[in-house]
């Protein structure tokens, strides 16, 4: 036996934990060596003298008790603060969450804007762009204005699309073509109440007496008819120019037209009309009444 | 209850085990820590305070199947080499103000041991102290160190015989 394997089964031996096998093995050298047998007995006596253990102090225990305490308060101070960690994530969670709800019920509720599409296209202006917009005829609207409380108001009449040239040539800027054209309009046959507005427009608005002028002559030979009288009547009031108005009273008058005769009255009455005017209507009433 | 079912308890939180163990193991690990340190008896409970907050501390380290004695001795060996580390660096720092040792005389042979033992390379010394004090296996102290088993029986042996020649030889 090897004196390394013999010196471990003394170290057994010693503290008495020595298996019985070994035991024997280790009594079987000691047969053969008496010294080695009293170290082995030595070494156990020594073993058996360090017997004296120190006694920790009362101090000691009191530290670990309170060292115990202290870890036990941070334990559940730990596990409050992670249910505490943990309520406050949940809110921040749920209020990310109620945002992203809201964004996207949002995006799929709401009407979609509208998108207005601008195309932008460069083009090569060789003079100042001016819009001329072309003018469309459209249908007019025209009210025959009372003259006064004894004339009732007529239907409406409009102007259709038959009456469409006319209507524009009577708006061009040149007077031979507004003459031109009331003398067409004059020329027909029958007129119509059609033609008659545009012959009323013409006679109350033309900015040209020689144009109203031909109106009153145009319509000189149909002076019996009430709707003429009617035209006539009612461009009384607007004319400025002295012969027409002239021609106008001296039209009604000799046609006897009493239709004319509460307008004539106003015009008498009134202190701008002309003095020759006013004498001509005081005779020509006069004659009415006789 | 066993100590490793114990353990398992203060590892899952129930700390106030943790009571019924240090009762267990104080005055052990309170007399290596004694005889690792020249028998500094502040060291030995400062020692033993310090084991058993590192074994709460780390409790969740402790595996199952593990020896507790072994893993509680493991953390005391771990402290004491710590502060073995330490004390080295200071004694470096006081060995230029040493003065020689004088012979001191004990008056009786439990006090010449417990010198002898103080004397011993602390190879020698931590084997005996485990063991004697301790009551830890040769084989739990080869776990602990990360040795063979023979390694210490030899370190226990040599150890002894040290302490054999100085008891028998003043007696």
């Amino acid at each position: 036996m090897k004196r390394e394997e013999i010196e471990q089964l003394l170290a057994d031996y010693a503290n008495g934990e020595i298996s019985p096998e070994n035991r024997q093995r280790l009594e079987k050298i000691f047969e053969q060596d008496a010294n080695l047998k009293q170290e082995a007995e030595e070494m156990a006596v020594v073993w058996q003298e360090l017997n004296g253990t120190e006694e920790p102090s009362a101090a000691m225990d009191k530290q670990f008790y309170a060292m115990l305490q202290n870890e036990r308060v941070d334990e559940r101070s730990k596990g409050a603060r992670v249910v505490q960690i943990n309520a406050s994530w949940i809110k921040a969670a749920a209020a990310i969450a109620a945002c992203i709800i809201m964004f996207v019920v949002g995006r799929f509720t709401a009407s979609p804007p509208e998108v207005i599409k601008y195309k932008y296209k460069t083009v090569l202006v060789k003079q100042p762009a001016i819009n001329t917009p072309q003018l469309k005829p459209e249908p007019v609207l025209a009210v025959r204005h009372p003259v006064n409380s004894a004339i009732k108001p007529e239907k409406e009449i409009i102007i259709n699309d038959n009456n469409t040239k006319m209507a524009q040539q009577l708006r061009s800027v040149y007077v031979s073509e507004r003459i031109d054209a009331v003398m067409k309009l004059s020329a027909q046959k029958n007129l119509s109440d059609g033609d008659l507005k545009l012959l009323e427009l013409a006679l109350q608005e033309d900015p040209n007496a020689n144009v109203r002028l031909t109106v009153i002559n145009s319509l000189r030979p149909l002076i019996s008819l009430q709707n003429v009288q009617q035209v006539l009547i009612s461009g009384l009031n607007s004319q400025d120019n002295l012969l027409v108005q002239n021609s106008l009273v001296d039209l009604l008058v000799s046609a006897k037209s009493k239709l004319a005769i509460p307008q004539l009255i106003t015009l008498l009455e009134n202190k701008n009309t002309d003095a020759i005017v006013q004498n001509k209507i005081k005779g020509s009433i006069e004659s009415f009444l006789n | 209850m066993t100590d490793e079912s114990l353990m398992l308890y203060v590892k899952n939180g129930e700390l106030d085990k943790a009571a019924i163990l240090y009762e267990r193991y104080k005055k052990q690990l309170y007399n290596f820590f004694v005889y690792k340190n020249n028998n500094d008896k502040d060291k030995g409970e400062d020692g033993v305070q310090q084991v058993f907050y590192q074994m709460i501390k780390y409790r969740h380290t402790y595996k199952e199947d593990g020896n507790f004695k072994v893993w509680l001795y493991s953390i005391a060996w771990n402290i004491q080499h710590h502060d073995f580390r330490q004390q080295v660096k200071q004694e470096d720092i006081n060995d230029n103000y040493l003065i020689p040792e004088t012979y001191t005389q004990f008056d009786d042979d439990h006090q010449t041991l417990h010198h002898a033992l103080k004397l011993l390379p602390d190879i020698y010394r931590e084997v005996l102290v485990m063991s004697r004090f301790g009551g830890l296996k040769y084989e739990e102290i080869a776990e602990i160190n990360n040795c063979s088993v023979g390694v210490i029986k030899t370190r226990a042996f040599r150890a002894i015989k040290s302490l054999r020649e100085v008891y028998f030889k003043i007696s």
